[in-house]
């Protein structure tokens, strides 16, 4: 198998119209150059109003670039596609449908819902929510929603996810049980994944690189290897140290 | 011990219940009856007695109590022991006037018959009346299908696309508020027939309601929900059918509603201008021959077909809305 998921960000420049008459320009990024691997799992880390949102919103093809370009595996990102799955920081579940039903969602659109069938189940029972298939979204906790979203996600075989501060909203014990889920997944399936997040702990358990950023000017400021060996352990030293020198290049220590 | 225990529960559970809130129902009714019975009729009456009303008073009692008595020992019957009061207070209601209409005619006999003689009619003109209800339900049925169909077309093309939105909202804004019933002069010379021209107003009146909720229904969608879908690989058109449509549901079922009452208030002005036959038809033509029982029964008719039909309307709306359990609905 070809390895796939190749992300190219070349020149990427974002600005915003002023919201209001007399405002002035926003610019959410500044010239973005980098690469993504396939496979690789990349952490976009900064402070907020840094432009992480928006560089994942290029991305995934909601927003165009005002300069630049984004190309996966070669080919030029114009629009939103099932090739790049997103996962808000809402877990987004459409209240109307079923666990069952929000999973099928991609394949009910490409018209193989009854083929796929046995794989929404797979699906659903990969993100430990066998048993829920009936359930409405309001009857299911933040975190188990988000499982669905990935669940939903997944189903497609994107070659990249994107997430935007996908545990953000969760608490700390089912945010971490979620990183290991996570990770399994991305073992077993290999996806190319972008996560943005604000929790420096989150970047270094989970990522290969960390992307930092800052805001005025937007820029990628620097990326940080993280080659401690996994599983991870949150309480060595190296991953200690690594902690301290992400906050130290976005100057929270000293 | 374990007996004594299961006994106990058993005495205060029957202490629970609320046994005279369970009788009352019974009790006015009874109470009516009794009054039926022994108050002899107005003598200024000379029509022949009918056995109707005291045979309603009869049956009701019959069946509060035999309800009452099952709650003593069985309890459950929720619904009953919360409605009792209501209920008893609507048959002393009905007991009031029939004291001021049979027993005493404190008011007028041509316009306001006993309850008897309305029963009278319910019964004697049942076939009539039930062809009139069926004339008056098809003449809803399409209208109100022409209304809820073109109403969501154009509250989901001007709530989705600008260009459509560009020319159309200014006439659903401008149109829609007229009441219906203003268009009667025009539709009837603009139709064929006045059924064609009843057809119109109906649709008409329920479109506007239904167009604009159905409108800011898909205006309300949240965003994300369609950037989902574009991260899942939806065309537009999907985005309509499978995001903004379901998401709209709630609003539209309230359009449906609205749209709904504007129907049935313009069914009963069509069938008073021209529509002939149907209950609207059925109740001006009784008045002007001044059998008001007969008016007074086609009333009824109306009122019991008409929240019947709201009744339906209301479960399937808690059906299909089922999936918004714990969100406030109105
Ligand atoms: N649609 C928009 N219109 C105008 N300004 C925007 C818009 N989206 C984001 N911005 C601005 O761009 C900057 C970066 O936003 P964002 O990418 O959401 O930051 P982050 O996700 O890092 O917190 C912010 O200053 C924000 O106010
Ligand atoms: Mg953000």
């Amino acid at each position: 198998m070809v390895a796939t998921g190749q992300i190219t960000f070349n020149n990427l420049r974002k600005v915003f119209p002023p919201r209001t008459e007399t405002g002035s320009p926003v610019e959410a990024l500044h010239h973005v150059n980098a690469e993504v691997e396939p496979g690789e799992f990349i952490a976009l880390i900064g402070p907020s109003g840094c432009g992480k949102s928006t560089l994942l919103r290029l991305l995934a093809g909601l927003d165009q670039p005002s300069q630049g370009k984004i190309l996966v595996d070669g080919n030029l990102v114009e629009r939103p596609s099932r090739e790049r799955g997103l996962v808000f920081q809402d877990p987004t579940l459409y209240p109307w449908l079923t666990i069952e039903q929000n999973v099928g969602f991609g394949p009910r659109l490409a018209g193989e819902y009854r083929e796929k069938r046995q794989s929404i189940h797979e699906f659903i029972e990969l993100v430990g929510l066998k048993g829920f298939e009936k359930n409405y979204p309001y009857e299911l906790s933040g975190g188990m929603q988000q499982r669905v979203a990935l669940a939903r996600t997944l189903i497609n075989y994107p070659k990249v996810l994107l997430f935007d501060e996908p545990f953000g909203a969760l608490d700390a014990f089912t945010r971490m049980k979620m990183h290991d889920e996570l990770l399994k997944i991305r073992e077993r399936t290999n996806i190319t994944m972008v996560m943005v997040t604000h929790d420096v702990e989150e970047a270094v358990y989970l990522a290969d690189r960390v992307f930092t950023m800052t805001p005025r000017p937007a820029i990628l400021k620097k990326i940080v290897d993280v080659t401690l060996p996994r599983p991870r352990r949150r309480d060595s030293t190296a991953f200690i140290k690594k902690k301290e020198e992400i906050l130290d290049i976005l100057n929270f220590t000293a | 011990m374990e007996k004594d225990t299961i006994y106990v529960k058993k005495i205060t559970r029957i202490k629970d219940r609320h046994i005279g809130r369970a009788y009352f129902a019974s009790i006015a009714i009874a109470i009516t009856l009794i009054a039926q019975i022994v108050i002899p009729k107005s003598d200024t009456l000379f029509t022949k007695a009918l056995p109707w009303y005291t045979g309603l008073l009869v049956i009701a009692l019959a069946i509060t109590t035999i309800l009452a008595i099952y709650y003593t020992f069985f309890g459950g019957l929720k619904r009953f022991v919360f409605k009792s009061y209501f209920i008893g207070a609507a048959f002393l209601a009905l007991g009031l006037y029939n004291l001021v209409t049979l027993k005493f005619t404190l008011l007028k006999p041509v316009f306001f018959p006993a309850p008897e003689k309305i029963i009278d009619v319910l019964i004697g003109d049942s076939g009539f009346l039930l062809k009139c209800l069926f004339h008056s339900a098809q003449l809803l049925a399409y209208g109100l299908g022409i209304g809820i169909i073109t109403g969501l077309a154009t509250g989901i093309l001007i709530g989705w696309y600008s260009s459509w939105n560009y020319w159309l909202e200014p006439i659903v804004k401008s149109v829609g508020p007229i009441p219906s019933t203003a268009f009667i002069p025009v539709a009837l010379s603009a139709f064929a027939t006045s059924y064609q021209a009843a057809v119109f107003l109906i649709a008409l009146a329920s479109w506007f309601p239904i167009a604009v909720l159905a409108q800011s229904g898909v205006v309300n969608v949240k965003k994300t929900f369609f950037e989902v879908a574009d991260t899942l690989g939806a065309t537009d058109f999907q985005k309509i059918f499978h995001v903004a449509v379901p998401g709209a549901l709630p609003n539209i079922f309230v359009g449906i509603f609205n749209g709904t009452c504007g129907a049935f208030l313009t069914l009963m002005s069509a069938e008073m201008i021209g529509v002939r036959y149907g209950i609207g038809w059925y109740i001006n033509w009784q008045r002007e021959i001044m059998s008001y029982a007969n008016v007074y029964a086609g009333l009824v008719v109306i009122a019991v077909s008409f929240s019947l039909m709201i009744a339906i309307l209301f479960k399937i709306r808690d059906y299909v809305l089922r999936w918004q359990k714990g969100i406030i609905k109105w």
